[in-house]
């Protein structure tokens, strides 16, 4: 059983918000979804999409893209809707963030893993984990309690542009 | 970790005995002779000493070890369990709940058990001499069954010279059982003509006792053949005190000449008891519903989890079910058709079954509540019945859960601010104890349950007064009963002079509302000044299933419950959709919400809108649609609580395509319009 748990650390669902490439632990992922139609929440915060029926229960679905301050998520045939499981308050419940595309799963060594850069606003990079180097690219490691955890968005953008961690432009 | 697995089944186990604990120990103050329930309070007792050790719970074992001696000695009649001792009990019954949250030893606690054990070895030590007096007796006769008898005895004025003292071998009696002594001192001479040395009085005693006559008769064996001494057996099983205080009373005006005529009386009335007892007995238990009919009718205990998950489950079969029959229906297949008309009873059968199995009768409480009652009583130094009545009014767990804390509130208003003392309460020309019922009942698909107590009721100028003081009301608001009583139920309303520990702080009654409103309920209080006051809560079955009315809006799908809609009305409409304007309705212009410009649904608005007309807090308000799909039945599926900020969304359900319909409270989304309305002039 800790054994598996352990195995699970190191392996990570990568994921991607326009050029960024973004990681979510394995252990935390409950499945992936194909977009449908999300049911609009009036009144919610923009990022809060809506929700969508996951075998009967109203799942809420988070914009990424939008919470993390880099946009929006468009709809395209490689949207996905990750499923989640989040801890809030002590108690588990699903979520759902929509991304641009779902990649792979990684085995990153969490020695491979850094501190977000010491430079950043911490409040815009606390719901990272840290920074990974794979392969020659940056993949930024993220926090699933943390983003769920407050109603603020952060600013992800103008953190990558000052830590010079911005992905070459195309 | 196999061991933690026990300490929480015996803690899960433990709650429930000591819930029935509590339940049997209310129901000995009425009858404190009931030998069934002294022994089913014992068992209890015992099964949570005994599992306690065995987990650990080594103070809870050791405390709960003395309250099992003292039960004992009530189960051999040893003790008998008076008002006082019965609430002795009740204390070490919550102090073994206290014990039962830490296995591990908390100086205060360990405190505390022994001050409750102390004054447990108090009673049962004070009856030990007895239990000596009894043993060290003469041998009692054969039949050791405990029976009810009646001893009449005159000693001899002069019974004094010869050092016997009558009063003692009345104390013997009473060291055999329960007894009622009547002294009759009819023919007491004077002040004037008193002799100190004579007895010129002479006594009754009705006793229950596990002794045969000889063993009575041992107890007057030296004054036997001077004095005058009648013992008889009047019934060959033990009544109870209160009967035993009957026969007191029938004794009390009778003289020594008159006996045979007494006999008769008592005999007779001994049978009029048992007569009715036997049936009375079931009635008795059946009323007070505290204990399920079938106590040991098989059951299972299931983690209440388990079944959510179950009806979690069935909810989406349901879902499924449905979308197959939309798809079977449109098809030309026959087969298919009875298929899935097969498949949508059987699914209609099982959600039923399901939704059944969470429901818990509302006797469940009432054994905490009539506990409340009992402390609080006498906290306040007033007297107060508790009636109940419906205990087998089942409801969803969930909803009685949450229903515990608002009864609470409410029947701690009854007798702090409803109840009055018993003094002003006889000056009324009221019985001294007030009478508090509660009343649950199934009204037409819901579930009614009215708090009424017989108190002073509510000052309705003092209401007013204040009302205006907490402006509330509007100085020149001409408000009829039912809005100066509406003002109750605002937040921070309280017309207590002074603050008690009870209630008075003006938290209470917004809380009630806020809460059955929660539950898709409705609570509404009547009054009469001087002759009490009636709180009625209207609650829905269950909280999974909701009847309700579908709507579409731009190509959203919202819910109203059905219970809140009166009338459908349709108009035609130009430009833009504003939150709030208004709409004639039976000749009175009454407002009118746009869901599309409220909730901000995109598209155009129609040329036609439909009208939905819901009463809300006893006023008419529309509520504009575009289109009127229908009535259904909805599973509700909460709102996840990222949402927690949009009180106005009650919940969702899945509709017949999969997408997901978003059910509205009504009264809340209606605030929420008139807030935004007065925000935006």
């Amino acid at each position: 059983m800790q054994e598996q748990a352990a195995h699970l650390a190191g392996r990570f669902l990568s994921l991607t918000l326009g050029r960024e490439l973004f990681a979510l632990g394995i252990d935390s992922v409950r499945e992936i979804l194909d977009y449908t139609e999300v049911t609009r929440i009036p009144q919610a915060p923009p990022y809060m999409r809506g929700v969508v029926n996951v075998r009967g229960a109203a799942v809420p679905v988070m914009d990424l893209a939008q919470k993390l301050g880099l946009g929006q998520v468009t709809q395209t045939i490689n949207t996905r809707i990750v499923i989640m499981e989040v801890v809030r308050d002590g108690a588990v419940s699903m979520v759902g963030l929509l991304a641009d595309s779902v990649k792979e799963v990684l085995e990153i060594d969490p020695a491979a893993i850094t501190p977000p850069p010491a430079m950043s606003d911490s409040a815009d990079a606390a719901c990272l984990r840290g920074i990974a180097n794979h392969e020659g690219r940056f993949i930024l490691m993220l926090d699933g309690n943390r983003i769920f955890a407050t109603d603020a968005t952060y600013d992800l953008g103008s953190m990558l542009e000052t830590a010079g961690l911005d992905a070459p432009a195309a | 970790m196999q061991l933690d697995q026990g300490a929480k089944a015996f803690q899960e186990e433990a709650l429930e005995l000591l819930a029935d604990a509590e339940n049997v120990l209310l129901a000995l103050e009425n009858c404190p002779q009931d030998s069934g329930l002294i022994d089913r309070l014992f068992r209890a007792m015992h099964t949570v000493k005994g599992s306690g050790a065995m987990f650990g719970f080594d103070e809870l074992a050791r405390f709960t070890h003395e309250v099992e001696t003292l039960l004992d000695l009530a189960r051999s009649g040893v003790v008998a369990l008076s008002s006082d001792v019965l609430t002795l009990l009740l204390a070490c019954r919550d102090h073994i709940l206290k014990l039962l949250a830490c296995t591990g030893t908390d100086a205060a606690d360990c405190s505390a058990s022994d001050v409750l054990m102390n004054r447990l070895r108090a009673v049962a030590g004070g009856n030990d001499t007895r239990v000596a007096a009894a043993a060290c007796g003469p041998p009692a006769a054969a039949d050791k069954v405990a029976a009810t008898w009646w001893v009449r005895y005159r000693p001899l004025p002069g019974t004094y010279l010869t050092g016997t003292d009558p009063l003692g071998l009345l104390d013997e009696l009473a060291g055999m059982g329960l007894t009622r002594v009547v002294l009759h001192a009819d023919h007491l001479p004077g002040v004037a003509g008193l002799d100190p040395e004579r007895v010129a009085v002479w006594w009754d005693v009705a006793l229950i006792a596990d002794v045969g006559e000889a063993a009575l008769r041992d107890v007057f064996m030296f004054v036997e053949d001077d004095h005058d001494v009648l013992v008889t057996r009047l019934s060959e099983v033990a009544l109870r005190a209160a009967d035993l205080d009957e026969f007191a009373a029938i004794l009390g005006p009778t003289g020594w000449d008159e006996t045979p005529v007494v006999l008769a009386a008592m005999s007779g009335h001994v049978h009029a008891v048992l007569a009715r007892r036997s049936p009375v007995e079931d009635a008795g238990t059946a009323a007070a519903g505290e204990h399920p009919a079938g106590v040991s009718s098989s059951s299972i205990r299931v983690e209440s989890g388990r079944l959510d998950k179950l009806v979690d489950l069935v909810g989406e079969l349901v879902i499924i079910q449905s979308r197959l029959q939309q798809r079977a229906a449109a098809s030309d297949d026959i087969q298919d058709r009875t298929l899935a008309e097969e498949l949508a009873r059987v699914a209609a059968r099982l959600r039923d079954e399901t939704l059944q199995i969470r429901m818990v009768p509302i006797g469940s409480i009432f054994g905490t509540l009539r506990r409340l009652v009992r402390d609080l009583s006498g906290e306040l130094g007033k007297q107060a019945v508790f009636e109940t009545e419906g205990g087998d009014t089942e409801l969803d767990k969930s909803v009685i859960d949450r229903l515990k804390d608002p009864l609470v509130h409410i029947l701690r208003n009854c007798l702090d601010h409803g109840l009055e003392d018993p003094e002003t309460r006889l000056a009324a020309g009221k019985p001294a104890a007030g009478a508090v019922r509660l009343r649950a009942s199934h009204e037409s698909g819901e579930v009614h349950i009215g708090i009424t107590d017989d108190g002073g009721g509510v000052d309705m100028a003092r209401v007013r007064q204040r009302a205006l003081v907490r402006g509330l009301l509007a100085p020149d608001e001409e408000a009829d009963e039912k809005r100066v009583l509406e003002c109750l139920f605002e937040p921070g309303f309280s017309t207590a002079s002074a603050v008690s520990n009870v209630s008075g702080r003006g938290v209470g009654m917004d809380v009630v509302k806020q809460v059955i409103e929660g539950l898709r309920g409705q609570v509404s209080l009547e009054t009469t000044f001087g002759q009490g006051t009636r709180l009625t809560i209207r609650l829905p079955l269950t909280l999974a299933i909701i009847d309700g009315m579908q709507v579409r809006v731009g190509r959203e799908f919202y819910i109203l419950p059905l219970s809140s809609v009166v009338a459908c009305q349709e108009r035609t409409c130009q430009g833009p959709a504003v939150p709030v304007d208004s709409i004639p309705w039976r000749d009175r212009l009454t407002p009118c919400v746009s869901l599309r410009a409220l909730l901000g649904v995109a598209g155009e608005r129609p040329r036609y809108e439909r009208i939905i007309l819901a009463r809300v807090d006893g006023e008419d308000v529309g509520l504009a649609v575009d289109v009127v799909v229908g009535q259904l039945q909805a599973v509700i599926k909460p709102l996840s609580d990222i949402y927690k900020g949009l009180d106005f969304i009650s919940g969702t359900a899945v509709n017949g395509d999969g997408g997901i319909s978003l059910i509205l409270d009504v009264s809340r989304l209606v605030r929420f319009a008139m807030g935004t309305a007065a925000a935006q002039p």
